[in-house]
């Protein structure tokens, strides 16, 4: 039923898509990290301006599908003067999205560490960003390890969703070669091995940081 | 234009809610046979789950799609779509049912059976009535997240809200009105089931 000399022979077609996919992932990924940076301080700020721009950005990044932002981006930026291309929107959708996730993850993270940790370091004289950086984000960071590999399985789930206006990452591969061959069950048997084997693979990653940076009770 | 958008949405809205009543038919019993059953059941459920988690919805969507009349199948887009997201998130709800069971205390079983209750019986009456207060906000949660996926059947040619969209704007070019437009509807229905979500946490999930 499976023709493997069509596998041998388009595997060169799938490893270009492979490798777009894991630039738009690897973009995505240090973006969404960057960002949910920005987004927790946002959230975690005071009530004012700042905490209600970073609760608004996340609630409307959580609550509106991926597809609507990369269309906005891809279709409706053009009318005010900006022409992003495919690879740009996807990677500039994936990052808002997930900047809202990650932030939120880093949130639960850090109220998770103990509120006497904060008070015994400003006690102790440390300046708060002190306090912060030294005593309270490596115990929340080891604690959002977990989550953050979810969320970064998520993002790689994602970017396939880029196929659809066009970047010639994996789904969009295998969308053109479906349409050129007839062979649905290999391409896509390949393409789902591909996803499982990079998802699995960051799984992998994230648990080996895991146990290099166990939470200490 | 609105009009147009609102029948979408109602489009949308029907797909999901019959995605979620599948979801959630088809994850309950992954779930016990993941926590009760034979090891060929187990293994089979777990596999099923890792799979899921690893392979894109849109991947499952246009496979599915375009395999079927290789089948000899021959489905309508809608429904087609239906079976594939509640397929999909069969996965999610599975995970959410086996967690909020295995956070039952064992006592609660070993109270159901020396009362005399068979096993079924023990799960029917004891645990499962309890577990429905975790169960809650997290197949809320993964409602809002079907609402959403919903969007990605417009790729196989469904029509819903996004297609309706999209119509609109190719043909009208008034391209970015529309889309924030049907952002906000989006928005609008995610929201409502969020802040729902975060209500029956609050008031019902608590241990």
């Amino acid at each position: 039923m499976m023709d493997y000399g069509f596998i041998v022979r388009s595997f060169p077609l799938f490893l270009d898509g492979f490798w777009l996919t894991i630039q738009i992932a690897v973009l995505a990924v240090a973006g969404a990290l960057l960002g949910g940076g920005i987004v927790a301080r946002c959230t975690m700020a005071r009530r004012g301006p700042l905490h209600g721009a970073g609760v608004a950005f996340v609630e409307v990044m959580r609550n509106t599908p991926i597809l609507v932002q990369i269309f906005i981006l891809y279709f409706g930026l053009p009318s005010l003067g900006l022409q992003p291309s495919g690879f740009v929107s996807a990677v500039v959708a994936l990052i808002l999205q997930n900047s809202a996730y990650v932030g939120e993850i880093y949130r639960a993270a850090i109220r998770s560490v103990h509120p006497k940790q904060t008070e015994c370091a400003l006690a102790l004289g440390m300046l708060p960003r002190t306090a912060l950086l030294r005593i309270i984000l490596p115990q929340a960071l080891r604690r959002a390890l977990p989550p953050l590999g979810n969320q970064l399985v998520f993002m790689i789930k994602d970017t396939s969703i880029a196929s659809i206006i066009a970047v010639a990452e994996l789904t969009h591969t295998s969308k053109l070669l479906l349409d050129q061959t007839a062979a649905p069950y290999e391409i896509f048997a390949i393409v789902a091995l591909c996803y499982l084997a990079l998802c699995s693979v960051t799984l992998a990653g994230v648990k080996m940081l895991e146990l290099r940076f166990p939470v200490r009770a | 234009m609105f009009v147009v958008l609102l029948k979408g949405a109602a489009v949308t809205v029907g797909l999901a809610v019959c995605a979620i009543a599948l979801s959630i038919v088809l994850g309950l019993p992954v779930a016990l046979g993941r926590l009760y059953g034979p090891l060929p059941v187990r293994t089979l459920a777990a596999a099923y789950v890792f799979t899921i988690r690893g392979v894109p919805l849109l991947i499952l969507l246009v496979g599915g799609y375009f395999c079927l009349p290789y089948l000899g199948v021959d489905l309508p887009v809608a429904l087609c779509a239906i079976l594939i997201i509640g397929f999909y998130f069969a996965a999610y709800t599975a995970e959410v049912f086996r967690a909020a069971i295995m956070s039952i205390p064992r006592t609660q079983w070993d109270a159901g059976r020396s009362v005399g209750f068979r096993r079924l019986d023990v799960f029917r009456i004891v645990i499962f009535p309890q577990t429905i207060r975790f169960c809650a906000a997290p197949l809320i949660n993964i409602s809002a997240m079907i609402v959403k996926s919903t969007s990605l059947v417009s790729a196989i040619g469904a029509w819903e809200l996004l297609t309706a969209g999209r119509e609109i704007a190719e043909r009208t070019y008034v391209v970015l009105p529309i889309y924030i437009g049907v952002a906000v509807i989006y928005f609008v229905m995610c929201f409502v089931l969020s802040r729902i979500a975060n209500n029956v946490e609050r008031n019902y999930a608590h241990a």
